[in-house]
């Protein structure tokens, strides 16, 4: 287990960035879209296509208390898709959000190996598992309203324990 | 280790949930061969086992000793619950008896008139990525119960309530359940397992209801008696690597010979 006790949100986010961006950068159709480590940093139309982003985890409660230490807790996070109108449109936003449901729903693909450095160690082939982040769930998605009609953005909330 | 200590928090996988966990059976009555598949059970949404009832209990005092007793308890028994969702209970029925439900047989009673053991159920905990086995919680001599019907208006599940007089008990990682069968053969003594390298389960010396080492039971089904779920064999036989060996007792002609073991997966 790698995520640390003190730093358990940027390495969670991280993990579960990590996990997105190996789908992107392997896995059709997800090579169709872009991982981004919260909101992206540069205007979302400078982007080539459509992206990912996975937001700051948040604590929600403790849970599976042991006495006499430390306990585990759940801590939720968003998810976004955001299709930008370099490709797609309705259809492109439904099969991103239909991929991230889909990716938490089912234990073999969340447990999709990626390599990530957390404190300066490298884990190869890691999965979210093996570094302490158990996965609970996930919401449908919610429209999150746009600037442009022909843009589309979902948010969807996943559930976690670690 | 210092009253002062503080426990470091646990692993997520201590939060095992049933949703990971791959259910399978073996008929005891099972065509022979070596080693019987398992088979999935599917449409499993909980297993429940109480802690066991005993038929027998007494205190048993001795002259001499004062008020110091022992107690004894015999014929044990576990009752628990197998919870299936609802539309799937005929084809669960089915798979315990070993049965098509349909073409070949219209009905599945809820009807359970023998107290034969009809199935060895394992049930395959494992982790979040429902592929890691932590381990396995096993049910020897599973016997499936009467049980009623509903119909409820929603989505719905049905608890099944079954028995077993042997214990079950909970397997470790990296190990699974074998079940071999054997067809006897006339002053045959010795009999291949299917796998060379049994599991030690546990000292059976220490334990009621355990006779060996590494097997959780030996049965022999005496199909000239009508025998078909086979008694267990405690004595003058025992299991060295492969071999099944019978110093006394062997099987005659038309039995059967079941054993259910572990080996590493």
């Amino acid at each position: 287990m790698a995520v640390r006790a003190t730093e358990i949100i940027e390495d969670c986010q991280r993990c579960i960035e990590a996990l997105i961006a190996k789908l992107c950068s392997t896995t059709v159709p997800w090579t169709s879209w872009t991982s981004t480590l919260g909101r992206p940093e540069t205007d979302r139309w400078e982007l080539a296509s459509s992206f990912i982003y996975t937001m700051e985890p948040y604590f929600v409660e403790i849970t599976g208390q042991q006495q006499g230490g430390s306990s585990l807790a759940i801590y939720e996070v968003i998810i976004g898709t955001w299709n930008n109108r370099k490709s797609g449109g309705a259809e492109e936003i439904n099969i991103m959000t239909s991929r991230i449901q889909n990716l938490f729903q089912v234990p073999a693909t969340w447990s999709t190996a990626f390599t990530i450095t957390i404190n300066s160690v490298v884990f190869t082939d890691t999965t979210l598992r093996a570094q302490g982040i158990g996965i609970l769930g996930i919401t449908g998605a919610r429209q999150i309203e746009t600037e442009e009609k022909k843009e589309f953005r979902n948010e969807q909330t996943l559930r976690f324990i670690a | 280790m210092a009253v002062t200590d503080q426990l470091a928090k646990p692993l997520e996988s201590t939060h095992q949930m049933g949703r990971f966990t791959l259910n399978r059976i073996v008929r005891q009555d099972a065509a022979v061969t070596k080693p019987i598949a398992w088979a999935n059970v599917e449409a499993i949404v909980a297993i429940s086992i109480g802690e066991p009832t005993f038929r027998y209990t007494y205190d048993q005092h001795q002259q001499g000793a004062g008020d110091e007793a022992n107690e004894i308890k015999r014929d044990p028994r576990w009752n628990g619950t197998v919870t299936v969702l609802a539309g799937q209970i005929g084809d669960f029925i089915a798979a315990i008896e070993g049965k098509t439900w349909g073409t070949a047989q219209a009905v599945m009673s809820a009807r359970m008139d023998s107290d034969n053991p009809m199935v060895h159920w394992e049930a395959i905990c494992r982790d979040a990525d429902n592929s890691t086995h932590l381990f396995s919680l096993v049910i020897q001599d599973m016997i499936i119960d009467s049980f009623g019907f509903d119909n409820p208006m929603d989505y719905s599940d049905r608890s099944i309530p079954f028995h077993t007089y042997h214990e079950p008990f909970i397997l470790a990682q990296g190990y699974e359940m074998v079940f071999d069968k054997f067809a006897a053969t006339p002053t045959t003594s010795t009999y291949t397992l299917s796998c060379s390298t049994p599991a030690t389960l546990l000292t059976a010396t220490e334990h009621d209801d355990w006779d060996f080492n590494n097997a959780v039971f030996i049965k022999n089904e005496d199909h000239s008696a009508g025998d078909v779920t086979g008694r267990r064999v405690r004595a003058a036989v025992s299991i060295t690597a492969a071999s099944l060996i019978f110093t006394a007792g062997l099987p005659a002609a038309t039995d059967e010979v079941s054993v259910l073991y572990a080996k590493a997966t």
